[in-house]
């Protein structure tokens, strides 16, 4: 007997996520509802009318917190950047410096930010599953594996919708990134973003030439022509729209919501208008542009950039070369984009993440390439909410293994949410469905960390 | 009365086989728990004879699951419904005016199934399909790629494929040998060649396309969520394309390939490692002796079968041909997956969803019917028309889409919207347009940009972003097509004549169906309101329809 057609899907997707917690404790907790003629059919991850319980988000926006995620997809090594192992068979070629944090080295590649120690956080007891990009990615951004068919918005999606106004011209979620192409994120970046809380959270997406195309009115139509002829458009899609709910439907109606918002915010993406000693300064390369972009998109009203740049850091062929020439790069970028931060009085309230998806194997391959690492990597943060200059957990001497403190994506997540005023406890309650946590499995953010 | 004249045949087929069919829900459940484990479906398909009506089998499976599941089945779509949702399907286009008013007033009551014939055996379904195919096998790219697949005759190779119905299991065998023996399927050798010698990319492909099954995440480990996809399958399958190699001859690009090497052992995360023997999924295996270890395998002629010209020369021992002829030729995922991909492509999901996702992870919606459907379709030869007719024909096909209690997709309760591919969006704005400098608007350029902004083909989901919005909003493109400058269409309307009937022209010239009586009324307003500049307002009116959600989506 084996008849599958049924509603409940056993096991297989279950062993994807730990029940979740039924406490008391959480059951109290405050809950973010699901309304609308739309809850009902998560298979169709399109609920637009999540709402929080206003006081909460209120006081969050108040403090008006912000993030900027510079993601290093394909995985940097840990050993060349955040835990050096120098003189061990895992260490590779590079020494290691002293920073501002007495006692406490990074890679010898990164000279400027080993200056800045003191500002950051440091996570050297990263200890996750997925091992290989998509799901790795997916995870680290989300915070949690797939569990079909529901759709768990990105960080940037949820701290959009928590952290942002949705009604600014200014987009909230920006990724940054040149590279329509690159493999196992190209696949993550035609996923979807924002799950659940629905399109207009997803992200708005710039990249290689750096700004926005078809942002100007079209040739001799006037704004008051334009935006009656979107309301003719909105008309006419009504009907249409609120008969078919569905995810693609409902996507594609929203992205008109936003033209016009960001036709007023575009100059913002023009980064000519930038100062010449800034691009000087972050350039010339596209990553250090895009984290320059970043800086300026919150400084002016966005709540999330997320800057990534094609794959460059899956050093499975060359490690020691590539990282020799990325690592360098990255340092100078950080150190700028703190400084900077910190000179306009923004890092208490702006939370830098640096991270990839994994870290790298303590040993070489046959192409002196080190391949993908889940067990035992590191991720740097700084500002909002976080105390500056702690470093948490440890590998053992080979970075084989953690040996203080693991911390997987779920109590990092806690803690990137702690840090933003958010509740990692909080829950998205949908009649007839499962409950979903902000952040699953009852994760502790790491208290140490957190100022 | 036929029709339930085989229902009945088949209710006592279905009787006889234990009633698989015939389950409560939580009788469902507790098989589908039970059976979780085990990646094969009951032996139910295999006691349905096939030969049976496919289209009834179709509707037979999915008003089961209605009923088991306590979901209610859409209403059937009329005739105007019908034909735009066909022609997008089979032709990759909206019909034309005349095309509908043609097809509504045929009296005939086999209309319906007389026009997919017809459309099956047009030019523009090779055309279409084509592209679809493009897609899929090999993906978007950029300007210079396309020129070089239609040189390397990829495109007429894929077009001819589907003009003449070859059957699925030929057209992937020639793509995966890549040894074209005639001119005529030349192009075919574009599929591997265009993988630039990077054999794991080639196998993903293969698995992917061939197969139905992405093993991409193999390569390092066993799948961790489909227990039967092992790394052993990953470098197996690599292995029988790592002796592959490209060249370039007078014929055209073609793929070598050594008598020697390949031998390599992978290793797994825990470090230890195992030899890359030919291997794939459903225990397929090829036995090839390997040499040992410091023995330096040297390569000479006699390891070669003589070929003509100056094709290169082929190894007595071809690791690709041993690929077709073991294991792709009878393997059970090769009908399987082009049924659920063809599945997935008119009704707009897979049986199993995403389409490329044939593991054990992934189990069907009505795993039953795509057993069924897979044998029938082998058995047909793999006939892949006689499947999109069979599919076309079936009442499930032809439910509406209003979807208003957002019931889970899979039980194709109602038809599900599907987005026009970057090609059908851009050939159906032609169609309604008619522009004047036709081929201005229709070059590679334009249809690459086009294709790369939009380039969602049978995703898992289609998620639309703002660029899209931006670019239908403003774009020069789009503003020069939609007016009364370039439009023959829109010309048509600046004519003098009632708005009520502009309006109307215009919602069956562009959306194929009349306005209700508040479109009417707002779009009336919209135009009135703009006496001074009519022409203008019909361009507005023209552009809200075109970029509207009920055009962007096949429904």
């Amino acid at each position: 007997m084996s008849h599958r057609t049924s509603s409940s899907q056993p096991s297989q997707n279950e062993r994807m996520l730990n029940a979740p917690c039924g406490s008391v404790d959480h059951r109290l907790h405050r809950r973010l509802f699901l309304q609308g003629s739309l809850a009902g059919a998560a298979s169709v991850a399109s609920f637009q009318s999540l709402f929080s319980v206003p006081a909460f988000a209120e006081s969050a926006k108040a403090r008006g917190k912000r993030c900027i995620l510079l993601w290093l997809c394909g995985a940097p090594s840990q050993f060349e950047t955040w835990d050096p192992k120098p003189g061990r068979p895992s260490g590779g070629p590079f020494g290691s410096i002293p920073t501002s944090i007495p006692g406490v080295h990074i890679s010898e590649l990164m000279p400027k930010t080993a200056t800045i120690m003191d500002q950051l956080t440091l996570v050297r007891s990263m200890s996750t599953e997925p091992n290989e990009h998509f799901q790795a990615i997916d995870m680290l951004t989300r915070g949690e594996g797939p569990r079909p068919p529901f759709t768990r918005p990105l960080l940037g999606s949820v701290l959009a919708k928590q952290l942002g106004q949705l009604d600014s011209p200014v987009p909230q979620f920006v990724l940054l990134d040149p590279c329509p192409e690159g493999n196992e994120f190209k696949s993550f970046k035609a996923a979807n973003w924002a799950g659940w809380l629905g399109a207009e959270y997803g992200p708005v997406r710039v990249g290689g030439k750096y700004k926005l195309e078809n942002v100007g009115l079209p040739e001799g139509m006037s704004a008051t022509d334009h935006s009656d002829r979107e309301a003719l458009r909105a008309f006419l899609s009504r009907k249409f729209v609120n008969d078919h709910q569905n995810s693609a439907v409902q996507s594609y109606n929203a992205v008109f919501e936003r033209v016009k918002g960001l036709m007023q915010s575009a100059p913002l993406f023009d980064l000519s208008k930038l100062a010449e000693a800034d691009r000087a300064k972050y350039g010339p390369g596209t990553f250090g542009m895009h984290t320059l972009l970043a800086r300026h998109l919150v400084e002016n009203g966005s709540t999330f950039v997320m800057v990534a740049n094609g794959m460059p850091w899956d050093c499975h062929v060359f490690n020691h070369e590539t990282h020799q020439m990325l690592v360098p790069e990255m340092d100078r970028i950080v150190f700028h984009l703190i400084n900077d931060l910190k000179e306009r009085s923004m890092l208490d309230d702006t939370l830098v993440l640096v991270m990839g998806e994994f870290g790298r194997t303590p040993w070489l391959n046959e192409a002196r390439g080190r391949d993908h690492y889940p067990k035992a990597w590191s991720m740097a943060m700084a500002g909002c909410g976080l105390k500056p200059g702690a470093v948490y957990g440890a590998t053992d001497e080979n970075g084989v293994d953690v040996s203080v403190n693991p911390i997987n994506q779920r109590r990092l997540f806690a803690t990137i949410y702690a840090a933003l005023g958010l509740d990692p406890h909080e829950s998205y309650d949908l009649p007839g469905f499962p409950t979903f946590y902000r952040v699953e499995g009852d994760a502790e953010p790491i208290s140490e960390l957190l100022a | 009365m036929v029709r339930s004249a085989i229902l009945s045949v088949l209710l006592s087929v279905l009787f006889a086989a234990g009633n698989h069919w015939i389950l409560d829900a939580q009788e469902a459940a507790n098989s589908a728990a039970l059976s979780a484990k085990s990646p094969t479906s009951t032996d139910f398909g295999a006691t349905i004879p096939i030969g049976l009506n496919a289209s009834h089998v179709i509707d037979l499976a999915l008003e089961h699951s209605y009923r088991v599941n306590s979901v209610e089945a859409a209403k059937s779509i009329d005739d105007l419904a019908f034909a735009r949702r066909i022609y997008l399907d089979l032709v990759g286009r909206v019909p034309r005016t005349s095309e509908l008013d043609e097809f509504l007033s045929l009296a005939n009551s086999s209309k319906r199934s007389v026009l997919v014939d017809r459309l099956l055996a047009s030019d523009e379904h090779a055309v279409h399909m084509a592209e679809v195919y493009d897609a899929i096998l090999i993906g978007r790219t950029n300007v210079d790629q396309v020129n070089k697949r239609t040189e390397a005759g990829w495109l007429a190779y894929l077009r001819d494929a589907v003009r003449q119905n070859r059957p699925w299991n030929q057209i992937t065998r020639e793509i995966v040998l890549a040894r074209p023996t005639s001119p005529e399927i030349r192009g075919a050798a574009w599929y591997l060649y265009a993988r630039k010698d990077k054999h794991q990319d080639i196998a993903e492909a293969v698995s992917k396309d061939v197969f139905g099954v992405r093993i991409d995440c193999a390569q390092c480990h066993d799948h961790p969520l489909a227990d039967e996809i092992k790394q052993k399958h990953y470098w197996g399958l690599v292995a029988f394309f790592n002796r592959s190699k490209n060249v370039d001859t007078p014929q055209g690009p073609r793929i070598s390939e050594s008598a020697i090497g390949g031998f390599s052992d992978f290793a797994n995360l825990e470090g230890s490692s195992s030899p890359n023997e030919l291997r794939f999924l459903e225990d397929r295996y090829v036995e090839e002796a390997r040499p040992g270890k410091d023995v330096k395998e040297e390569d000479k002629d006699e390891l070669y079968v003589s070929v003509n010209g100056t094709d290169p020369r082929v190894p007595k021992f071809s690791r690709r041909e041993q690929f077709v002829e073991k294991v792709l030729a009878d393997h059970p995922l090769l009908g399987k997956a082009m049924v659920n991909r063809i599945w997935g492509w008119m009704m707009g999901r897979g049986l199993v969803h995403p389409v490329d996702s044939l593991d054990s992870f992934h189990p069907a919606s009505h795993p039953e019917l795509l057993d069924w459907l897979s044998r029938d379709f082998v058995a047909s030869g793999y006939d892949v028309r006689r499947l999109i007719k069979a599919i076309a024909s079936s009442h499930s096909y032809q439910l509406d889409s209003a979807n208003t209690k957002n019931v889970d997709p899979k039980w194709f309760a109602t038809a599900l919207p599907k987005p026009l591919t970057a090609e059908m969006l851009q050939r159906s704005i032609l169609t309604v347009l008619e522009p004047i400098e036709t081929s201005r608007w229709n070059t590679i350029e334009k249809r690459v940009a086009f294709a790369n902004l939009f380039p969602d083909v049978l995703t898992e989901e289609s998620i639309a972003n703002v660029a899209q919005g931006l670019l239908l909003s403003n774009s020069e493109t789009i503003t020069e097509l939609v007016s009364m400058k370039q439009s023959r269409f829109l010309q048509s309307l600046a004519a003098p004549m009632e708005t009520a009937t502009a309006i109307e022209r215009l919602f069956v010239g562009i959306l194929g169906r009349k306005p209700d009586s508040d479109e009417l009324a707002y779009c009336k307003q919209y135009i009135d309101g703009r006496i001074d500049q009519r022409e203008r307002a019909i361009e507005g009116l023209a552009w809200a329809m075109i970029t509207s959600a009920e055009f962007r989506f096949n429904h």
